[in-house]
């Protein structure tokens, strides 16, 4: 089974609650790879992002038979992704103490290679940079962002505008705006 | 020395007294007494006609009114159908009621009057018992209700 | 939404999306031990489930039956009603006599004698009506 299943999210959850095993091989190559991605922009590590990725389909695979998906399976699988980092990290921090270089301490580190823009990414706040990336990365909408940070569609929407502003007045960040 | 004539006046008087005594004897004897009461057996037939209908279960309930009757046995009726001793409660023994039932699953039924049942009664006393019949249930072969009318002898 | 997407210039969505994109891809091991783990990890709850639904069926079956034996011993409850008439008689006994010459071997004559009994016995307040 691959990601050529015509099948929606819904009804491939339906099917695995029948227990149609095939549908979770296609739910899970429809997913991976923006899960690694997600996981690997929180740990900013390769091993880390895999150990992600296989908790987080392990705790879907859990879910059923009786998964209810009420939002978009992006949505549902957000906060997932995103605990199951910080909690990997929090325990790599306790066991690798002793080597603070193993672990992304900053937002640049999380981020990817240092440039102006991601200097500029890098001053915004935890909560306007996940907004900017899960807007323009990831393709979220504002409804799907409200969803999977579980906060109210405005915040979502107020928080956006102002990482945006943030993003436009930064002088390191001028040159792509320029054009505009 | 006594005279012949006196010593026979006192054997004479001697063999009435004797005689009377006797007599007195005997009556106590075989005089009924008046708290001993007579006790006799009578058999009841209870006839049931349930006129064209053919019968195929029945119950009824007996009781003596008047006098002294106790239900010392019970057995079944004339109809082959009925012939074996039908239902009843043993505590009816030595009471004077009883509730009589029987059924048939029999091919061959009676019609009309027939006796299904006959009770045997001891009576004490001179007081005669009259019999009362409290039909419950009479039914046809289908289990069906048919009206039957009931009699006792 | 599309104005807030508009105000970022392609060129920055460009740089965003791939700062996103990892240089390393997923390795097919990986892969196969998610989906072996996800495979039997379902196929145990799904197990767990039936087993689950299964002793509630058995428990709910308990329970009527329980429901039943305890109704069936209530007092007031007479089981040699078998017309559901409210009296015993010789009707019932004989619909059971019935019954079973017409081949219904699930019931005895021991069953038939035991009702027909019920229905002449002088103390149960519903056969006499003296």
């Amino acid at each position: 089974m691959t990601t050529s299943d015509p099948r929606t999210d819904l009804e491939l959850i339906t099917a695995i609650n029948r227990g149609e095993l095939g549908a979770f091989d296609a739910l899970y190559h429809r997913h991976r790879d923006w899960v690694y991605r997600l996981a690997y922009r929180f740990t900013h590590h390769h091993d880390d992002a895999l150990d992600v990725l296989q908790e987080t389909f392990a705790y879907v695979a859990r879910k059923f038979p009786g998964f209810t998906l009420t939002a978009g399976m992006t949505s549902f699988l957000y906060p997932v992704v995103k605990n199951t980092s910080i909690t990997l990290l929090k325990r790599k921090r306790r066991e690798v103490a002793f080597d603070p270089a193993a672990i992304p301490e900053t937002a640049e580190a999380a981020i990817g290679p240092a440039d102006d823009l991601f200097a500029v990414l890098a001053g915004l706040s935890d909560d306007h940079r996940e907004i900017l990336l899960l807007r323009f990365v990831d393709g979220f909408t504002l409804d799907e962002i409200a969803t999977a940070l579980q906060i109210p569609i405005g915040t979502a929407k107020s928080r956006l505008h102002h990482a945006i502003a943030q993003l436009r007045e930064d002088p390191r960040a001028r040159k792509y705006f320029e054009n505009l | 020395m006594k005279r012949p004539v006196a010593r026979t006046l006192s054997l004479s008087c001697f063999i009435m007294v004797l005689a009377f005594a006797a007599a007195v004897v005997a009556h106590g004897q075989s005089a009924p007494r008046s708290d001993v009461q007579a006790v006799r057996f009578e058999s009841v037939d209870v006839f049931l006609d349930s006129s064209t209908h053919k019968l195929a279960a029945y119950q009824f309930e007996l009781f003596a009114t008047g006098g002294h009757a106790e239900i010392v046995g019970l057995e079944g009726g004339e109809h082959k159908a009925f012939a074996h001793a039908p239902y009843y409660d043993p505590a009816a023994l030595q009471g004077d009621r009883v509730i009589v039932a029987a059924y048939s699953i029999d091919a061959e039924l009676p019609t009309g009057k027939t006796r299904v049942a006959r009770i045997h009664m001891q009576i004490t006393g001179a007081e005669v018992p009259e019999y009362q019949i409290k039909i419950m249930e009479t039914l046809g072969p289908g289990g069906e209700k048919i009206a039957v009318t009931a009699e006792s002898r | 939404m599309a104005k807030e997407r508009d105000n970022l210039p392609d060129p920055l969505l460009a740089r965003l999306r791939q700062a996103g994109t990892p240089q390393r891809s997923i390795p097919a091991e990986i892969d196969s031990a998610i989906l072996q783990d996800a495979h039997a990890a379902i196929a145990r709850r799904r197990r767990m489930r039936l087993f689950l639904r299964s002793s509630v069926g058995l428990a709910a079956a308990a329970c009527v039956l329980l429901v039943v034996g305890l109704w069936s011993f209530m007092p007031g409850r007479n089981s040699n009603d078998i017309n559901h008439d409210g009296r015993t008689t010789i009707a019932d006994a004989f619909t059971l006599a019935r019954k079973r010459a017409a081949g219904d071997n699930t019931i005895t004559q021991e069953r038939i004698d035991q009702v027909a009994y019920a229905a002449v016995h002088l103390d149960d307040g519903r056969g006499a009506t003296r």
